[in-house]
């Protein structure tokens, strides 16, 4: 078996192009409408009306199922874009046209039986050969139906699956791209579909008028070309469709000027509300929720400082409920991130660790408070720039601008390394007590690790006792921590978007709770 | 019967490629080095890098390997006290006396196997002369000083000769007995590690399995463990190890331990279907840019699948 799977690692890419006209001019007329004045993503009547509009196109794109299946989520969309049409007409936009004749095409398409990115390829398979088809959580039933139809060598498996050393002669992988690396989960490491190959033929079978290109982008930075992945060709993964019509262009995307616009005026409320003066901020990713309080979006903060954040769905595929810890590039639409809802404004982690450095507590957080409020004066005194080049001549190397924010940040503990460390104290004028202090973090630190093993555990014992099947039909579920301690309660919120961009947001917004974005 | 008991030891060229990483690493590599290596798979990947190296490390000079005590009897009238001796009785069986030399004379020896002073320490005369030459074998671990432990640590053992003759062709395979404690550990999914180690094989019709081929714990007996196996977590890391390996698996993570080092080689095995393989990744490039030096690797024959890199920190 290993033998097999080493000797497989540069397969043959096989690409189909597939046509299909009636999914082919919806594409087009929708590139006419984006071309109107009118049509502005920055106005919330488009930006719905487009995001309806990708999100059924991306959908029949990237999978092989017949366009008739039955699909709530499809059905939704086209629901929406019809309300959509009633208010166009209402307001008078002179695209109305345009939105009726796209509406129309997609009614007619919905009900076709046809199947036609599977029906092309399953034609030229050999039934005599292990094949597996690589699906999604849309694909995977149609795809097992028909393998079992078809032929016994075939199997159906989600990219979790093939996490293992299994091996097959051909694999077969339909639509874009980016439906791996922008959908559910977007995690970078699927990648290994291609680069880490599980079968000696790979079949990428898409749309023939939509342009896409990929390459792999982890690598050794000190490894020669020749062992990389295609021999470190850049071009495996290219395909030029007609209408140069690009697959980023239909990706669903809401539009973040909007949302940015919509924090920054909910930072000014708060500050009016609070009559705080200009509050410290903190570079942070923004989440949009699935659920809405009062017709306003909510959205949940994670800082952009390295910490990571629990989330909870089927991440193993193994049909149970897992919760991990992720960093907020790694968290994304089908996920549900974790929010302390209710209690304390402190990190539950910070609690807990607190509890378990006992009557030592205060003290070492003091030390921690100490450095931090050091090095804080002595980055403002000289600016960023000069800091960064005299840590580094203090042997610092990690100091960078980004490094430097997050080890000024309240919840930072210490660096990795400790002679990056010492470095730091020297910088902050703390040389002669470096390593006391460095033993004061490593003591919060190991605090904060043993918390985080007592919160995973407290909550993995709390989500064995929920059903998936519920779970999910849910834009949130809430949990109470612990009777016994006053740990307050988590809300696991579902993901419906993330802002690819960071936004700077009140520091307390990144620890705990969701906001309304007025 | 364990998930690996069909497993087939592979002949390809990454089967020899790994052994020979393990070689190339224990000669050629010192201090901090590491290597990095992304591939499709880590199974038994560090079993043969171990394999590799146990082969370096005979043929090295940590320890001087099992010799006939006629062979050996004047470099060990040289051998300061303390040194750690091994010896292999074969009067009575096969019995593995383990400890610090005691004492050497012109026509005796013996060794302190154990703190306990009601314990009778062995110690064996040669008078070739005289026609007395016990049945023994000897080996002396040159590079270190032996601390004498509070229980004896001799057992009747019963190594798995013909594939340790298979591993470590041109070389006394009992060598491999003489060498110390932990001198590999092996760093990641514990469970799965052992399981592996246990898997059965077949080699030019010779069974057996690496915790045989490498000495792992409770292979011979409990306290004689060449190749130690542990989880990521600094705690359990052993700074006597002349090679470490850590693998990247399910529910472990090498990302938690890559601060430690103990001044000798360490080789980093990264499947790319792990999820943890993009922060590793990141990890140690980050580490590459603030390398003190690149490590070339050459004259190994890397195969397709297996991007890796080297440098020292």
């Amino acid at each position: 078996m290993l033998d097999k799977l080493w000797s497989i690692q540069e397969p043959q890419i096989i690409e189909r192009k597939i046509q299909f006209e009636p999914l082919e001019e919806i594409y087009l007329l929708l590139k006419e409408l984006v071309k109107q004045n009118e049509v502005v993503r920055t106005e919330e009547f488009w930006d719905i009306t487009l995001y309806c509009i990708n999100k059924i196109l991306w959908k029949w794109s990237g999978t092989p199922n017949p366009f008739s299946q039955e699909d709530p989520y499809i059905d939704g969309n086209i629901l929406e874009l019809e309300n959509q049409l009633k208010l166009a007409v209402e307001f008078e936009y002179k695209s109305t046209p345009i939105l009726q004749s796209i509406i129309e095409k997609i009614n007619i398409i919905r009900l076709n039986p046809q199947a036609p990115l599977f029906e092309a390829e399953v034609e030229h398979l050999d039934k005599q050969r292990r094949v597996c088809f690589v699906a999604n959580a849309d694909s995977y039933n149609f795809l097992l139906a028909e393998a079992k139809r078809l032929s016994r060598k075939w199997v159906v498996r989600t990219p979790t699956e093939l996490r293992g050393d299994d091996t097959f002669d051909e694999l077969v992988f339909f639509g874009q791209f980016r439906s791996l690396f922008f959908g559910k989960f977007s995690d970078p490491t699927l990648e290994f579909i291609f680069t880490s190959s599980r079968a000696e033929k790979i079949y990428w079978v898409h749309y023939e008028w939509i342009s896409s290109n990929w390459s792999p982008s982890i690598n050794l930075i000190g490894s020669k070309e020749a062992t990389r992945p295609f021999r470190g060709k850049k071009n495996i993964f290219t395909s030029t469709g007609k209408n140069s019509i690009q697959d980023l262009d239909f990706v669903p995307k809401i539009d973040e000027k909007r949302y940015v616009n919509l924090i920054n005026k909910s930072i000014s409320e708060e500050e009016e509300d609070t009559q705080e003066t200009r509050q410290s901020l903190d570079e942070a990713f923004c989440f949009l929720l699935s659920e809405k309080r009062e017709g306003k979006q909510l959205a949940a903060f994670v800082s952009a400082d390295g910490s990571k954040a629990l989330a909870i769905s089927d991440f193993d595929g193994d049909g149970t409920l897992d919760i991990w810890r992720f960093l907020p590039e790694q968290l994304g639409k089908g996920m549900y991130i974790l929010r302390r809802t209710q209690g304390a404004d402190r990190d539950v982690i910070e609690i807990m660790a607190d509890e378990n450095l006992g009557s030592e507590a205060l003290i070492l957080r003091n030390v921690q408070k100490r450095w931090k409020s050091e090095l804080s004066n002595k980055v403002k005194t000289i600016g960023i720039e000069e800091a960064i080049k005299e840590l580094k001549g203090k042997g610092c190397s990690p100091a960078n601008r980004g490094n430097v924010l997050r080890w000024m940040s309240k919840s930072n503990i210490k660096t990795r390394r400790q002679a990056h460390f010492y470095a730091l104290m020297d910088f902050a004028g703390l040389k002669n007590e470096a390593p006391q202090i460095w033993n004061d973090m490593r003591r919060i630190s190991a605090a904060h690790t043993q918390a985080g093993f007592e919160l995973d555990s407290m909550l993995k014992s709390k989500i064995e006792e929920i059903d998936a099947a519920i779970f999910y039909g849910n834009t949130s579920y809430e949990f109470t921590l612990s009777e016994g301690q006053n740990l307050g309660t988590i809300t696991a919120f579902s993901i419906e978007e993330r802002l690819e961009s960071t936004v700077e947001v009140p520091s307390g917004w990144t620890s705990w709770g969701v906001r309304e974005l007025a | 019967m364990n998930s690996f008991a069909h497993f087939s030891l592979g002949k390809g060229d990454w089967v020899q490629f790994f052994i020979d990483l393990g070689k190339y690493t224990v000669e050629n590599l010192h201090g901090n080095s590491r290597i990095i290596a992304l591939v499709p798979s880590t199974s038994m990947l560090p079993f043969l890098i171990s394999a590799g190296a146990m082969n370096s490390f005979l043929n090295g000079n940590i320890s001087t390997g099992f010799k006939n005590i006629k062979d050996i009897w004047s470099e060990l009238v040289d051998t300061p006290i303390g040194t750690e001796v091994h010896v292999v009785d074969k009067t009575n069986g096969f019995i593995h006396h383990k400890g610090a030399l005691k004492y050497v004379s012109s026509n005796t020896f013996g060794i302190q196997l154990t703190q306990n002073k009601f314990q009778v320490d062995p110690g064996w005369i040669f008078e070739p002369a005289n026609g007395i030459v016990p049945d023994i074998e000897v080996s002396i671990t040159a590079s270190r000083e032996y601390i004498v432990p509070e229980r004896a640590v001799s057992t009747k053992a019963d190594p798995n000769l013909l594939l340790l003759n298979k591993f470590y062709q041109n070389t006394d395979p009992l060598g491999v007995l003489g060498l110390p404690n932990n001198i590999i550990q092996i760093i990641g999914n514990k469970n799965r590690l052992i399981l592996e180690s246990q898997a059965e094989f077949v080699i030019d019709e010779i069974k057996g399995s690496f915790s045989e081929g490498l000495i792992t714990k409770n292979v011979l007996n409990k306290k004689q463990e060449l190749t130690y196996i542990a989880s990521p977590r600094e705690e359990n890391l052993t700074a006597s190890a002349n090679l470490s390996i850590f693998t990247q698996s399910s529910n472990t993570n090498i990302g938690d331990v890559v601060d430690w080092t103990n001044e000798f080689p360490q080789i980093y095995l990264i499947p790319r279907t792990s999820r943890q393989s993009y922060d590793l990744v990141e990890i140690f490039n980050d580490e590459y840019e603030d390398r003190e030096q690149t490590l070339e690797l050459t004259d190994l024959n890397i195969p397709i699948g297996c991007e890796i890199m080297g440098y020292k920190i």
